[in-house]
C-alpha cells in the first residue's frame, strides 16, 4: 500500500507542478536499517510525481565518499540538491512525513526555483559570511 | 522554521541544514538536550528555541562561533 493516499498524491502533484529546474534527492540506506524502507518508499512516490525530480538510492557504506561530500552522517537520510550541485544544502535525517511533509515539498520548490520563504534572498542572508551548520529537530507527527 | 532554515540554506551556499526527526534519533536528542520542538542548533553550540523572526535567526547564524 502506498504511503501517500490518493488525495495527498493529487495535492503533491499539484504542488510539484511549481518545480522549474531539476532537483536531485539522494537517499542513503543500509539493508539492516529498518527505518530506511519508508524513506525510500516515500522518496520514490514523490519522485514519481514530477519529471523534475531525480532519485538516487545509495548504500551508506558503499557510497561513503558521496555521503561525506553531501554531509550525510547517519541514516536514513535524504540529501536534497540542485541538479549538478556538489553540496546538499538540505538533508533530512529520518522520514519527512506528517507535519514535515509540506515543508519538505516546499523545500524542493525552493531548491528548484530559488524562491523561498518571504524576504529570504541573497541580500537578506548576506550577513552570514562563515560556514554554518544548522540542525533542526522536528517531530514527524 | 524548517522552511525558513531551508530557504536560508538555499540562498546562501555557506549554510547547510540537517532536519532531524527527533523520534528516530534519541541519541542526538539526548546529546543536544532537545526538550522542545522545534529546536535549532547552530554549529553545535548556539540554540534557538521555538519560532523566531527570520531576521533574528539570520543574525544568530551570522554571529555563531564556528563549529568546534
Amino acid at each position: 500500500m502506498p504511503l501517500l493516499n490518493e488525495q495527498v498524491t493529487a495535492e503533491t502533484r499539484r504542488i510539484l507542478g511549481e518545480l522549474r529546474d531539476p532537483v536531485r534527492m539522494t537517499c542513503f540506506t543500509q539493508p539492516e536499517c529498518h527505518a530506511c524502507g519508508h524513506v525510500v518508499e516515500l522518496a520514490g512516490e514523490v519522485a514519481a510525481l514530477s519529471p523534475q525530480l531525480r532519485l538516487d538510492i545509495r548504500d551508506f557504506l558503499d557510497a561513503a565518499a558521496e555521503a561525506a561530500r553531501l554531509g550525510v552522517a547517519r541514516i536514513p537520510a535524504l540529501a536534497l540538491a540542485r541538479e549538478g550541485e556538489d553540496r546538499a544544502p538540505v538533508r533530512y535525517s529520518g522520514l519527512p512525513a506528517g507535519h514535515e511533509f509540506g515543508a519538505f515539498l516546499r523545500t524542493l520548490i525552493v531548491l528548484s526555483t530559488g524562491r523561498g520563504s518571504p524576504g529570504i534572498d541573497a541580500a537578506a542572508v548576506a550577513p552570514i559570511r562563515l560556514p554554518a551548520e544548522l540542525k533542526i529537530f522536528v517531530l514527524a507527527s | 522554521m524548517v522552511y525558513l532554515c531551508n530557504s536560508i540554506a538555499a540562498a546562501n551556499p555557506l549554510v547547510t541544514v540537517e532536519v532531524i526527526e527527533a523520534g528516530a534519533f534519541p541519541d542526538l536528542v539526548s546529546r543536544f538536550q532537545v526538550g522542545t520542538i522545534p529546536k535549532i542548533v547552530i554549529n553545535g553550540t548556539v540554540e534557538v528555541l521555538d519560532i523566531v523572526p527570520a531576521a533574528e535567526l539570520i543574525a544568530k547564524i551570522a554571529a555563531a562561533p564556528p563549529a568546534p
